[in-house]
């Protein structure tokens, strides 16, 4: 099955969504190899619970696999997945609004741009840890806390930030200032 | 880490699809859904055009409109005057396609102001040349012949004959006098009158005799003080109500 197909990396994900949609449906495999991990990474980040985080992207999955004849190539790939995985965690989240939320993870870009020097420690103090930073997400609302973990942890732009949470792209901007303003205003 | 654990659904996803427990939508299904979204905001702006031109076609043949100009009673009358309702009606239409047009399209990235703006506009620039085409006038003095029926309903705020209202008078001069300022006219159902004029009253375009007029003040018997008086053209579907002496709503 998988074993016969030619070598998936020659096509992007816009030819591959093509391909299975008009001559090989088992060639979703390589849609889900290519995304099941950075979404996995993404929907706990969002819910916080990583056995759930995994039940949550295999419905993401089936989801695309339903609707791939729906996806418009206008949009990126990407973007597309990450708003269907988005909204099934939104739908876990408010289903399941009694479970604490644990924190979130920090990852290594966190702490990449944080020793950086780049714009975010400009505005956050320098001299803080990232364990209070990873707090402050934590203690952020979940507006904010989504705009930051697509801007710094899945380095999104901000107009595919746009597209997979189907906010303007001033509104994103916005946000991410205010949320920015938050930490910092907490002494993180 | 977490986040680092690894996971691999890959098995249990293609199980599911190899069972046909999930199966694709059809293009057919999206190609449809599409149809109907298109056909859905289409109608929705094609409505909204037709019921701005409407919206301007009643303010055009509401009396108060030409009373503009005459003070400010006739500012009042104008703004009291003006069909609130097919407004509203029109604002909800728009505020539907722009929602189905966020919803279906990538207007999301602009700010919600930016497409209500966008589309607002265009409804009210297609609105404005389709009143001009003289569509409205047209299916309205066709309505006017009929005793009941849909026409009827959508265009009775223009075929009202209740041109006169607590602060505007229309008729049509049959006498003046000049020395005291005065004038001799009939009203709507050949009701005879009198027009009182002051020092100060506003005159745009005097009217003569056999002129019709509008005149804005108060009244008192039989006598109307005017504070404010032109000489105006009724449109065709108003006139008949001068000349017939309809009554209201007829």
């Amino acid at each position: 099955m998988i074993g016969n197909q030619p070598n998936m990396n020659q096509f992007d994900d816009n030819q591959l969504v093509e391909i299975i949609r008009t001559k090989n449906q088992e060639l979703f495999s390589e849609l889900i190899i290519r995304y099941q991990h950075k979404l996995f990474y993404y929907v706990n980040r969002l819910i916080n619970h990583p056995d759930e985080a995994e039940d949550v992207v295999q419905d993401v999955f089936l989801k695309v696999y339903k609707n791939l004849h729906g996806y418009d190539a206008k949009l990126k790939f990407s973007s597309w997945i990450y708003r269907i995985a988005h909204n099934e965690a939104v739908n876990w989240l408010r289903r399941n609004t009694k479970i604490k939320l644990e924190s979130i993870e920090q990852s290594e870009y966190l702490e990449n741009v944080l020793s950086d020097g780049r714009d975010i420690t400009e505005e956050l103090d320098l001299k803080v840890s990232i364990e209070k930073v990873r707090r402050g997400m934590d203690q952020l609302p979940r507006k904010y806390r989504e705009v930051m973990i697509l801007k710094f942890l899945e380095e999104k732009s901000y107009e595919e930030i746009s597209d997979i949470l189907r906010k303007p792209v001033s509104t994103i901007g916005v946000l991410i200032n205010r949320a920015k303003k938050m930490l910092k205003d907490n002494n993180i | 880490m977490k986040n680092q654990r690894s996971i691999d659904i890959q098995k249990q996803i293609l199980e599911k699809i190899k069972s046909q427990k999930v199966k694709m939508k059809s293009k057919m299904f999206f190609t449809l859904q599409k149809l109907g979204f298109k056909s859905s905001f289409g109608l929705l702006m094609a409505l909204s055009v037709l019921i701005f031109s409407l919206t301007i076609f009643f303010i055009e043949q509401q009396a108060s409109t030409q009373a503009l100009g005459l003070g400010g009673q006739a500012y009042s009358a104008f703004l009291s005057d003006l069909p609130f309702s097919w407004l509203a009606f029109v604002t909800i239409l728009v505020l539907l396609a722009t929602l189905i047009f966020r919803k279906y399209t990538l207007a999301y990235r602009k700010p919600l102001k930016h497409s209500l703006t966008t589309l607002a506009l265009m409804v009210i620039l297609a609105g404005g040349l389709f009143s001009a085409t003289g569509f409205h006038n047209g299916l309205a003095a066709k309505a006017a012949g009929y005793d009941f029926g849909f026409l009827k309903m959508v265009y009775r705020r223009a075929l009202d004959c209740d041109i006169n209202q607590a602060h505007i008078l229309i008729g049509k001069v049959i006498s003046v006098d000049k020395e005291n300022k005065r004038a001799e006219v009939i009203t709507r159902g050949h009701l005879p009158m009198i027009i009182q004029l002051f020092s100060d009253t506003k005159i745009i375009d005097a009217p003569r005799i056999g002129d019709v007029f509008l005149a804005v003040g108060y009244k008192e018997g039989i006598t109307f003080y005017a504070q404010g008086v032109r000489k105006i053209t009724l449109s065709a579907i108003k006139n008949r109500c001068l000349v017939e002496g309809k009554l209201q709503g007829n």
